[in-house]
């Protein structure tokens, strides 16, 4: 049971977004899906041939859960070719909603924001509601704001690594800066413990693909992450008590028995 | 006839073929898909009267995962 939260006017029973790619098969993705009770699902857009079956089989098995489509850009290195791939997204998927990803650079497949912010402002005006997937960047994530979008993703680490929280300042900084806004981290989370600490945090929801999909057991994971993405959740709304450096007993020290006033 | 790119591979047609005649044979009508003709994005409304020509670069996507 999660804590609803709204996105673009829309209200999700789910905070945890999960990816479609990387598993081993359908099946087993359709399991993962299962388990993780998520609301909303990410998948892409490739150059195949139409008639391909295998193609045609993941797309079918993805439609029929019956879940809110986040189409993506992936791959995308400019502004022109994100635009014109969510055109296209939006065209067989039917609808306005596109996790908006441009690459900078291939080595950590890091977002541009350059790019981002270019595509973000004319998708908007096109009526797309965007997710960007964007860096930690306090200023970018403003800029992106200022360029129409109600929601931000910014990376835990770079897609894949599971390297989880990389830079929590910068992520703490995101969230008091920007209390009203619905921020997702987005890639790089590794272990449901990760997954827990961005919402203890006070990040509305998290995104991952392939902490699930690799794992031994996929369906398994995908409820750890489920029940660790509740708990910090949470642990969020109940308040977490503030850190200290030093000891502070929690029995109390009045009564304490074997002490004795020296007189 | 005339050559265009079709996802990266070379694809004689006719020279007078128009997108919507040249996707009747290329694809099936129920697949999905989307297209795009030198980088620009092209509705399927517009695939009857989009002509191709020799040089054409044709971007023919479809779903797949993703992340």
């Amino acid at each position: 049971m999660q804590s609803a939260f709204s996105l673009y006017g829309e209200t999700f029973n789910s905070r945890f977004l999960l990816g479609t790619a990387l598993y081993a098969s359908p099946q087993l993705m359709l399991e993962a899906i299962a388990s993780s009770q998520c609301d909303i699902v990410t998948l892409g857009l490739r150059r195949q041939n139409p008639k391909d079956q295998d193609g045609a089989r993941i797309w079918q098995a993805i439609a029929g859960t019956g879940k809110r489509l986040l189409p993506n850009t992936a791959g995308c290195k400019s502004a022109r070719e994100a635009i014109t791939l969510a055109e296209m997204s939006r065209e067989i998927f039917a609808t306005d909603w596109l996790k908006l990803e441009v690459i900078g650079d291939d080595y950590n497949l890091q977002p541009c924001p350059f790019g981002l912010v270019e595509a973000a402002t004319e998708l908007t005006k096109r009526g797309f509601k965007v997710l960007p997937y964007c860096t930690d960047d306090l200023v970018l994530c403003q800029k992106l704001l200022d360029a129409g979008c109600e929601v931000l993703m910014p990376w835990g680490s770079p897609i894949g690594t599971g390297l989880g929280l990389m830079n929590k300042y910068n992520l703490r900084c995101l969230r008091e800066r920007l209390p009203q806004v619905p921020l997702i981290v987005d890639a790089g989370l590794g272990a449901p413990s990760q997954a827990c600490e961005a919402m203890e945090m006070g990040f509305d929801g998290v995104l991952l693909n392939t902490a699930v999909a690799k794992a031994a057991q996929p369906a398994h994971m995908a409820a750890a992450f489920a029940a660790a993405i509740h708990a910090g959740r949470e642990a969020y709304t109940a308040g977490l008590m503030v850190q200290r450096q030093t000891a502070s007993p929690s029995t109390p020290t009045i009564g304490q028995p074997f002490w004795h006033q020296k007189f | 006839m005339i050559t265009i790119s079709v996802n990266n591979q070379p694809h004689p047609i006719a020279a007078d073929a128009s997108l919507g005649e040249f996707l009747a044979s290329y694809a099936q009508a129920d697949s999905q898909f989307a297209v795009a003709i030198n980088g620009e994005f092209i509705p399927k409304s517009r695939y009857a009267q989009h002509p191709l020509r020799a040089g054409d670069q044709l971007d023919i996507v479809s779903p797949v995962g993703g992340g």
